[in-house]
C-alpha cells in the first residue's frame, strides 16, 4: 500500500471518529415525549386499541403506514421484474424425507401463531407486520425443506403480486370510510365509527381490518421477494 | 440495556457502516454496509425512546411507559429496510451477472450476434 493510500485511510478514520464524537455530544438523552403522552393516555378511548404502537401505526398515523406499505410494494415489484425471466433452475433440492414429514407438524403452529399475532395485534404485542413476516418465514422454511422450486410449483409469483395489489387497494379504501362521513382521510375514529371501550378481539374494528390487510400484504410481498431471489437464473 | 449503552452501540454501528461505505468496492459489501447503517439508525431511534424503568406501551400501564412513537417508526422502517436491501441485492446480483457475461467469451459471441 502506498503512503498516499495509508494517509487517505488515516484521514478517513479521523474524520469519521470526529463526526461520531460530534454526534455523540449532540444526542439528547431521550427524545421528548411530545404527542406520545396523549397517545398513552387516550389510545383506548380514541381507537379501542390497548397496544399503543398499533394505535399509532394504524390510526393516528395511518397515512404514514399507507405510504410505507407502498414502498414494500415497489420493492417487491422491482425484485420480481429483475428476476422475471422464465429461464431459471432451482438452487436447492430440499432435505431428507424425515424433515419433509416433520415439517407438517411445524406448519400449522407457525401459521396460526402468525394469524394470532395479527388478530390480537391491537391488544397485545404484535400486529400485521409481525404476523406477515412470520408467514413469509414459513415460505422460506418450505423452500429450504422442499427445495427452492416448491413455491414456483404451487403458488405463482403473479398470484402473490395480485394479493399484494389487492391489499394495498383495500388499505386505500378503508381510509375512505371516515372521508365519506365528512372527516379527513384515514381518520376512522374521528368520524364516529364504532370502537369498544374494553379491550377484546373486535374492540378496534378498523385497526383489525388494516392489520389483516397488512398481514396478507407483507406476507405476499416478502415471500415474493424471497421467491424471486431464490431463483438462479440460467444463461439465455 | 440502558439507553446510553444502546445509543453508543448504535453510534458504533453507524461509524462501521460509513467506513464500509467509503472503503468497499464490491457491491455485496456495499449492500451489507447499508444494512448495517439501517440497523444503527433503528437502534438509535428506539433507544432515544428509552425511559428509565419504563414498561412496554401496552395498556393498562404499570408504571411509566417507554415512548411508543420511535417504536412505531422503527416498526415501519424495518419493513422498508428489508425491502430496500432486497432490491439492492437483486440489483447487485444482476450487475455481477452482466459483468461475468462481458468477461466470458460466449458472452462476447452473443453480444456480437445481437
Amino acid at each position: 500500500m502506498s503512503v498516499r493510500r495509508i494517509a487517505h485511510k488515516v484521514l478517513l478514520v479521523a474524520a469519521l471518529l470526529s463526526a461520531g464524537g460530534a454526534l455523540w455530544r449532540a444526542l439528547p438523552e431521550r427524545a421528548p415525549m411530545g404527542p406520545s403522552t396523549h397517545y398513552l393516555e387516550r389510545s383506548l378511548e380514541e381507537t379501542g386499541a390497548t397496544n399503543v404502537v398499533s394505535a399509532i401505526l394504524f390510526d393516528y398515523r395511518g397515512f404514514d403506514t399507507l405510504v410505507e406499505v407502498t414502498v414494500l410494494f415497489a420493492a417487491s415489484a422491482g425484485v420480481s421484474c429483475l428476476f422475471s425471466s422464465s429461464l431459471y433452475r432451482s438452487s436447492s433440492e430440499g432435505l431428507s424425507p424425515i424433515a419433509k414429514r416433520s415439517s407438517l407438524f411445524v406448519l400449522p403452529i407457525v401459521a396460526s401463531y402468525g394469524l394470532y399475532m395479527t388478530l390480537w395485534g391491537h391488544v397485545s404485542p404484535g400486529g400485521g407486520f409481525q404476523g406477515g413476516a412470520i408467514l413469509a418465514g414459513l415460505s422460506v422454511l418450505m423452500a429450504v425443506i422442499y427445495g427452492s422450486d416448491f413455491e414456483d410449483r404451487h403458488v405463482k409469483l403473479k398470484t402473490k403480486e395480485r394479493i399484494e395489489a389487492l391489499c394495498a387497494l383495500g388499505f386505500l379504501l378503508v381510509g375512505l370510510f371516515g372521508m365519506a362521513l365528512g372527516h379527513p382521510y384515514m381518520s376512522n375514529r374521528a368520524a364516529g365509527l364504532p370502537t369498544g371501550s374494553r379491550p377484546h378481539l373486535l374492540s378496534a374494528p378498523f385497526i383489525s381490518i388494516l392489520n389483516v390487510l397488512v398481514w396478507a400484504k407483507v406476507a405476499a410481498g416478502l415471500s415474493a421477494i424471497f421467491q424471486s431471489l431464490s431463483r438462479e437464473l440460467r444463461r439465455p | 440495556m440502558s439507553g446510553q449503552a444502546s445509543q453508543l452501540t448504535a453510534l458504533v454501528l453507524l461509524l462501521v457502516a460509513s467506513l464500509g461505505l467509503s472503503c468497499c468496492r464490491s457491491p455485496m459489501k456495499l449492500v451489507m454496509a447499508v444494512a448495517t447503517m439501517e440497523w444503527g439508525v433503528l437502534l438509535l431511534a428506539v433507544s432515544l425512546g428509552h425511559v428509565e424503568g419504563g414498561v412496554a406501551p401496552i395498556l393498562p400501564l404499570s408504571g411509566r411507559a417507554a415512548n411508543p412513537l420511535p417504536q412505531a417508526f422503527a416498526l415501519t422502517a424495518v419493513v422498508i429496510g428489508a425491502s430496500t436491501v432486497a432490491l439492492a441485492l437483486a440489483l447487485a446480483a444482476r450487475a455481477q451477472r452482466a459483468e461475468e457475461d462481458r468477461e466470458s467469451p460466449e458472452g462476447e459471441d452473443r453480444g456480437r450476434r445481437r
